[in-house]
């Protein structure tokens, strides 16, 4: 067996992994979801919108489930203390996604102008909550949250909505929604032509331009909110601009310029070669998404009410012995998966006319 | 300290949502199957008709599946929100088939499910059988993961409880894959999928036939919906039987509460059929009682005891007694000042320090609890009698039924003269729509309130598992849920109902009934506002 602490390290690697893969796949689906209304103004429109997601967004949706689930698998008190302090904006999300797969499947089985439009309303909220309130979600987590444990490890939590909407988690829930629109407006304009793909292009150049502002701006502000390190002997020192520590060493740098190459990228191609656009808005995702887990690492949660008590990857994990049978299982799965998700992709590839819309009006979306 | 309202109403919350759940995933488990049989047909016989089949039903299937998924997000997220003590004592153990059900089974079922849909006229024949059969074997799969879990809830071994990290640890990865729970539950809950997915074909072609529409159509759902059934529902009574047999050797409580046994009988006990069980009395009035038959179900032989309710009750109050031993030699070892000899002795008496934790709901500290609380907390390891006797013998007699429905159909289509005239059969097969899916809600409920007191049989109390969470939140999320899900099953019923009456003609291939009358409309061609 591994030892402890390099298991808890590759977990943390790989979790991280299934979220930005759940940010690089479910995220063009959210940001074409967000985009229904406005890209799109008639029917078949809409339709090549929706259908240039439809065989792919349920498999995306799985990242999602399997992040949740390995936290559950890898750091238990993350699961539980996470998931129960943020009660009411993660039941927010959930309502949320409910509207996604019915409103993809059940939008097609009638072809009445209001049961349509009623289901793209439903796609759009079902897509811009989830993408906002994922980044007000992860925003928290440098605030602090509000728990305790007892001396039986138990969580006291008090978390509240209102607690949560700090202007530092709004600005992050922006970065997100700005960057999930991005991410979808290029996706979408490499599979479908005329006049749909202007409208997103312009769409991508300004989600670009708001992902950049807020990503800035939420590094500077950071600097003036209390952040955690890791003292001597197990204990937390909290103070003002602590989470920008990592950056003593200056070559963490290239974490956030990483980021912001991206978003460059993204938005020069947006009209020209969306192909390169993508890879742009795709290597900004992760640019953010590690910027932030790194500024974060090592911990998961940190705790305003006992410092000590923040959860890292140390001292949140699951034992040894569950560590190594996960990682057996996803060193088998991980590969498969990735495998045959790339040739369903490969499969389904092609950009989606109005023609091919318009013949198959009984068996697509 | 523990908030009883939170406690319910998250206990509620779960109910409600899971068993919510568990309309969708039936239909999805036997669908799957059936799909790929139909497929299976066609790629080997070239007939379109099965194509028309695999497509027509997929469509029914598609409907479904949309809120399987929407409903199952819920449960995924709910253990950490709602039960987060649970996540933290449990994790270690419960949370590993929870993630591998994430990477084996629903990355297939979800990837090649868009291709099932979108993939006939990318594919091949073969690859988009493939296909189909990836998405059955996918769902199976979750079946068998997320049961797996559910298992070690009921027997929970291959795992150790640690003092210092406070919760149990994995010991054994392929004690809690074996788990032998595991292996009846998933048997019994797949058939029972099959089944419900049987019932659904067969009901409606019985519909069709009726109507004397799509005959051709109709016949071979009905045949094919027939024979699967029957083999399902077989196998669903006979390992309804293993799971009566499984209770009775880890769930002895369980047993005795759907038996309504409150006095051990001498071996071989008699099985109750009817009765009215009251809690107050602890006795069951009017019971009409066959000889020897519980015996045999729960033991296998003529001669072992079946242990009665008020001598299992006496049975936890010991081991609540030695769990407060085990609880006042954790707080020793956890501070550190326990000698070896106290060491020891905690070891040994840890297996029961579940049964102490029993006693938070009526003293936080447990060491002093009173004669009094020991009692009370050893009458409630009982379960609810009254509901589990009836439910479950619900459900034994809507398996009976079908067993009858799909027999007799079975017979049927396979002789001279065939189905079509069997009028009287048809309308049974018809009204019989829903009866599969009582049988599954009630044997949940079984299952799941047949475990109460425990999360964890034996291990961590249901009031102690929940989150800290306020009676304003559990108000807030269950409203949601309520609004929500109202929402979506009127229209899932609603569009069920639509694309059922219309039959394959929804799938505009211009051979079935109503093509004629259907126009393309061009409402759509206009702007939308
Ligand atoms: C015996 C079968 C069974 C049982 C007991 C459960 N499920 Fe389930 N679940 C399925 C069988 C299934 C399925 C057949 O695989 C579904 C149903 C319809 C569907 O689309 O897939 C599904 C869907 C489904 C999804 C959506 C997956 C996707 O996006 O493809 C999630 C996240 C869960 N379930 C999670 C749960 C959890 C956490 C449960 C425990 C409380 C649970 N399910 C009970
Ligand atoms: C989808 C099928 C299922 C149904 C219909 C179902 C039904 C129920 C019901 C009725 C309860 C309430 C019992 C009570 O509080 O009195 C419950 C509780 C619970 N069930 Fe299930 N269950 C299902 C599957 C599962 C599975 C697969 C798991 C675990 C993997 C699970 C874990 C739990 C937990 C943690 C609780 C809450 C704690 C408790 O009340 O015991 N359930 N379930
Ligand atoms: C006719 C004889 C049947 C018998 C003797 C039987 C027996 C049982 C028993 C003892 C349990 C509880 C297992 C436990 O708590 O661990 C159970 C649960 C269950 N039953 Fe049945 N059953 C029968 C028919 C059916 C039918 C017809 C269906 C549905 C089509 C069904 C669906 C279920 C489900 C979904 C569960 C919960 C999951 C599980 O615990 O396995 N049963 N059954």
């Amino acid at each position: 067996m591994p030892d402890l602490e390099t298991l808890q390290l590759l977990w943390w690697i790989l979790i991280g992994f299934m979220f930005i893969a759940f940010a690089l796949t479910d995220g063009f689906d959210f940001g074409v979801g967000v985009l229904l209304p406005f890209a799109a103004k008639t029917d078949t429109e809409r339709r090549i919108l929706i259908n240039s997601i439809a065989p792919h967004w349920d498999g995306n949706q799985v990242w999602f489930v399997l992040a949740a689930g390995s936290v559950f698998a890898a750091w238990p008190p993350v699961y539980g203390t996470a998931f129960s302090l943020m009660y009411v904006p993660l039941m927010l999300i959930l309502y949320a996604l409910f509207l996604r797969p019915v409103g993809f499947d059940y939008r097609s089985k009638i072809e009445d102008v209001r049961w349509r439009a009623f289901w793209d309303w439903c796609i759009f909220v079902g897509s811009v909550i989830p993408a906002f309130l994922f980044g007000v979600a992860f925003g928290n987590l440098f605030l602090g949250m509000p728990f305790y444990f007892d001396e039986f490890e138990r969580a006291f939590v008090s978390g509240t909505l209102l607690g949560m909407l700090h202007p530092f988690a709004l600005l992050s829930g922006v970065l997100s929604l700005s960057l999930l629109v991005l991410h979808g407006s290029v996706y979408a304009s490499l599979r479908t032509e005329g006049i749909v793909k202007q409208r997103l292009s312009s769409f991508a150049f300004s989600a670009s331009l708001v992902a950049m502002l807020s990503f800035i701006g939420a590094g500077i502000w950071l600097m003036g909110i209390n952040g955690y390190s890791m003292g001597s002997a197990g204990t937390v020192l909290y103070g003002e601009g602590l989470w920008l520590n990592i950056y003593d060493n200056w070559h963490m740098l290239a974490l956030p310029l990483t980021g912001l190459i991206g978003l460059v990228i993204a938005s020069r191609n947006a009209g020209s070669s969306p192909g390169l656009a993508f890879l742009g808005s795709s290597v900004a995702i992760i640019g953010v998404m590690v910027t932030a887990g790194a500024t974060l690492f090592p911990f998961l949660v940190p705790s305003s009410t006992v410092v000590n008590d923040s959860i890292t990857i140390y001292n949140g994990s699951s034992s040894q012995y569950t560590l190594t049978v996960m990682m057996w299982a996803a060193a088998v799965f991980m590969p498969m998966i990735l495998a045959y998700t790339l040739w369903c992709y490969r499969a389904m590839w092609g950009r989606i006319t109005q023609k091919h819309i318009e013949q198959n009006s009984h068996s697509l979306y | 300290m523990i908030i009883e309202e939170v406690v319910d109403l998250s206990r509620l919350q779960f109910a409600l949502t899971a068993l919510f759940h568990f309309l969708f995933v039936p239909l999805t488990l036997g669908l799957t199957f059936l799909l790929a049989i139909m497929e299976s047909v066609y790629v080997m016989t070239g007939k379109q008709i099965y194509k028309d089949m695999t497509r027509f039903w997929g469509k029914l299937f598609g409907i479904n599946f949309a809120l399987g998924i929407a409903t199952g997000l819920t449960m995924e997220f709910q253990f950490g929100t709602n039960w987060a003590y649970f996540s933290h004592y449990v994790g270690d153990v419960f949370g590993a088939p929870l993630a591998i059900e994430g990477m084996m089974a629903f990355f297939l079922e979800s990837t090649f499910i868009g291709l099932f849909f979108f993939g006939w006229d990318r594919l091949s024949k073969v690859q988009h059988l493939t296909v189909t059969w990836l998405v059955a074997i996918g769902s199976n799969m979750s079946a068998l993961w997320i049961l797996v879990a559910n298992a070690w809830m009921q027997n929970p071994i291959g795992a150790e409880f640690n003092y210092a990290t406070m919760r149990m640890e994995l010991t054994s990865f392929s004690e809690l894959l074996l788990n032998p729970v595991a292996q009846v539950k998933f048997i019994h809950t797949v058939a029972a999928g099959y089944v419900t997915g049987s019932m659904f074909v067969l009901s409606i072609s019985a519909w069709y036939l009726l109507k004397g529409r799509d005959l051709a159509f109709a016949r071979r759902s009905f045949a094919i919906a027939a024979a699967f059934g029957f083999a399902s529902i077989c196998s669903v009574i006979l390992l309804g039987d293993e799971s009566g047999y499984e209770a009775g050797a880890v769930q002895k409580m369980k047993l005795a509460a759907i038996e309504a046994e409150w006095e051990t009988e001498e071996a071989p006990a008699a099985f109750t059929v009817v009765g009215l069980p009251s809690m107050d009395d602890q006795e069951t009035h009017y019971a009409l009682k066959i000889p020897f038959v519980l015996g045999l179900v729960a033991t296998r032989s003529l001669d072992q005891q079946v242990p009665g309710i008020k001598e299992l009750v006496i049975g936890s109050e010991k081991r609540i007694r030695s769990g407060i031993e085990a609880y006042r030699l954790m707080e020793l070892v956890r501070e550190g000042s326990a000698t070896d000899e106290e060491f020891e002795t905690f070891d040994r008496l840890k297996v029961d320090l579940g049964y102490a934790l029993l006693l938070k709901r009526y003293t936080y500290d447990v060491v002093d609890a009173t004669d009094e609380q020991i009692k009370l907390a050893a009458l409630d390891t009982v379960p609810n009698v009254p509901v589990l006797f009836w439910l479950f013998r619900l459900m034994v007699a809507c398996g009976f039924w079908m067993l009858l429905i799909f027999g007799l159909s079975f017979v049927f289509t396979n002789i001279r003269g065939g189905i079509t005239e069997k009028r009287w059969l048809l309308k049974m097969a018809f009204i019989s729509l829903p009866v599969p899916w009582i049988a599954v809600e009630a044997g949940w409920i079984v299952a799941e309130y047949g475990r109460q007191p425990w999360s964890i049989g034996e291990i961590l109390p249901t009031f102690l598992s929940a989150s800290t969470l306020t009676v304003g939140d559990l108000y807030f999320s269950l409203a949601g849920f309520l609004i929500f899900y109202v929402f979506l099953i009127v229209v899932e019923i609603y569009l069920m109902m639509k694309f059922a009456r219309l039959g394959p003609s929804s799938l505009h291939t211009g051979n079935y009934h109503f093509e004629n009358n259907l126009q393309d409309n061009n409402l759509l061609a206009e702007p939308l506002k």
